[in-house]
């Protein structure tokens, strides 16, 4: 009698355990590319890892049409921030990064140390409305629909 | 790094979750195509699909309900934007204040062989001076700088000093000017580190970048205009500082902040270029060129004196490594004596991070021409300083250093505690 009912796993079941596999699969935080975002009329296409490190180490303070550039820092203790201390800037540690922004204001480079954001959302939605903000995130973790521009890192 | 795939999209992976139930419940529940009880299992199979079909569109409704949702939010963000930094002109609003400062406490040891055989050992707890920041953006591209000093002489009592005013347009990358009191770019070291020590790697300044009331050779500080900026150059970038101000006083530590005793000005440029191909590293130079007051009634100061100070660095400073070599050659010519006085001086720094610490060694030199009437008092001096920085948080360093100091009449052994720190 149970013979009659045997189950029939066969092809069905296997690709409905794919499905699963790849349902939960959609749902999961993949670390994405390292990315800068910006306000969607700036005109730049890509930046090496040298732009970067001149834009957010405060020694280039205006983008090419004379926009002030206004930097906004990922948060402290983030993958991002990490990813800036170390491939971009190279000053190997966030305390190096504090120290160092604080003596851009002693040598009167800057005013105010750079202000950091929580998330990629937040992050997004500032650079979005500032005509020269530029930030550092994680392309995965980026909102959809936030009206940025993606711009990728050259050998980063 | 290698891009990693990325993965988008909930209502994808919520479509995907629908088609598995599809597919596995008849499996779950023992379906078996081959069961005489059709009947049954047709009713449950049309049960099923009636619940799936609900889900389903209980769905659809969800997703609808964010992307209307979304739409919304996006509506508002465009209505309302994040508002530009504040300016005080647009909003009628004064400028914010920004306070910052150093500080810094030590203990000093001292050990002194003279010439005449003579010893002392000394051996004290310091107040360094206390040194306030104040920086506040004005306008758009204006911002404003000023740094007071209080100072602790060892002979007693408190002195103020206002070391820097300055207010700074910056017009482009290519060129900000700064208007005010300031420090001369003369040397990388006054350029780079100014009041508070714990800028510095080390305790305290190289021999030949003391300040002007310490003894020092150089015009650390002018009043009168700056223009930088930094340019694009093949293989790398170049950056540059021109001055133009009242220049020296009659002695060494007369910084003229309100006159001139002289119609000529103090004329100074810097320049540091800094290779794509070796990041970290900067060569430079600089030429300042000042005319000194007479100062009637000292000797051989009846007459004014031209001075010519040259300079040239080469810095490597990508962490770990800090490399820091500089030589100022200063060359006066004295119109009382008709005599040229030329001075020499320098210092080469090296030190490396190994995670909060830094050890560090360095070597000073100064050679004095003894027949220059303007450096009266200063002697021949060379330094070995060694000792290690601890940093005790992002703010706050600890500094153990011994110097073995050599001088014209005397040699002395010393030994630092220092605590310096910025808030």
């Amino acid at each position: 009698m149970h013979s009659d009912k045997k189950i029939r796993w066969g092809n069905r079941t296997r690709a409905a355990f794919l499905c699963v596999f790849l349902s939960l699969s959609s749902g999961a935080a993949f670390a994405g590319e390292i990315v800068a975002i910006v306000h969607p009329g700036n005109a730049a296409t890509e930046f090496s890892v040298d732009d970067l490190k001149k834009i957010f180490m405060m020694n280039r303070k205006n983008w090419p049409d004379g926009t002030g550039i206004t930097i906004w820092l990922p948060a402290w203790g983030s993958d991002e921030m990490n990813a800036l201390t170390t491939k971009v800037i190279k000053c190997g540690s966030e305390a190096n990064l504090k120290k160092y922004y604080l003596t851009a204001i002693f040598q009167q480079k800057i005013v105010e140390i750079p202000t950091s954001v929580r998330d990629e959302q937040e992050a997004a939605r500032l650079v979005a409305t500032n005509a020269g903000g530029i930030a550092i995130v994680d392309e995965s973790k980026i909102p959809g629909d936030t009206g940025v521009k993606v711009v990728r890192i050259k050998d980063f | 790094m290698s891009n990693t795939k990325i993965f988008h999209g909930s209502g994808a992976g919520t479509g995907i979750l629908i088609l598995c139930f599809s597919l596995l419940l008849p499996g779950v529940l023992g379906v078996s195509q081959s069961s005489a009880d059709d009947g049954e299992r047709s009713e449950r199979m049309e049960k099923l699909e009636r619940e799936v079909q609900e889900l389903k569109t209980i769905v659809n409704q969800l997703v609808e309900e964010n992307r209307s949702l979304k739409a919304s939010q996006a509506q508002m963000q465009a209505l309302s934007p994040v508002p530009a930094p504040t300016l005080p002109e647009k909003h009628g609003a004064a400028p914010v204040l920004n306070i910052r400062g150093f500080g810094n406490i030590q203990y000093d040891f001292s050990s002194v062989n003279r010439n005449d055989s003579t010893e002392s050992d000394t051996n004290n707890f310091a107040l360094g001076d206390f040194d306030l920041f104040i920086t506040s953006r004005v306008g758009d591209k204006i911002s404003f700088l000023g740094e007071t000093l209080f100072e602790f002489p060892s002979s007693g009592g408190t002195s103020v000093d206002v070391e820097r005013l300055l207010l700074k347009y910056e017009w482009a990358d290519c060129l900000n000017i700064s208007i005010g009191r300031g420090h001369t770019a003369s040397s990388y070291w006054n350029q780079y580190y100014h009041h508070g020590k714990w800028l510095y790697t080390t305790t305290d300044r190289p021999v030949t970048q003391r300040w002007e009331d310490e003894g020092g050779i150089l015009p650390a500080h002018f009043v009168g205009i700056e223009a930088g900026g930094f340019v694009d150059v093949p293989g790398g970038t170049l950056s540059y500082i021109s001055e133009l101000g009242n220049g020296r006083g009659t002695v060494t530590d007369d910084v003229q902040m309100v006159a001139d005793k002289n119609d000529s000005k103090m004329e100074n440029i810097f320049l540091t270029y800094e290779p794509r191909a070796i990041e970290g590293l900067g060569v430079g130079g600089s030429f300042l060129h000042d005319t000194i007051p007479a100062k009637p009634g000292t000797a051989n100061r009846g007459n004014e004196i031209d001075e010519d100070i040259y300079g040239a660095h080469l810095t490597y400073t990508l962490i770990p490594y800090e490399f820091i070599a500089e030589t100022n050659i200063i060359d006066h010519y004295n119109h009382a004596t008709s005599l040229r006085n030329v001075t020499t001086g320098g210092y080469v720094q090296l030190a490396y991070v190994i995670n909060k610490y830094k050890p560090y060694f360095r070597y000073d030199w100064l050679w004095l021409d003894d027949a220059d009437p303007f450096f009266p008092g200063v002697q021949d001096e060379v330094g070995y300083t060694t000792g290690l920085r601890y940093e005790l948080s992002a703010y706050n360093a600890l500094k153990l250093e011994y110097r073995y100091v050599n001088k014209d009449d005397e040699y002395k052994n010393e030994f630092t505690v220092q605590s310096s720190f910025a808030f």
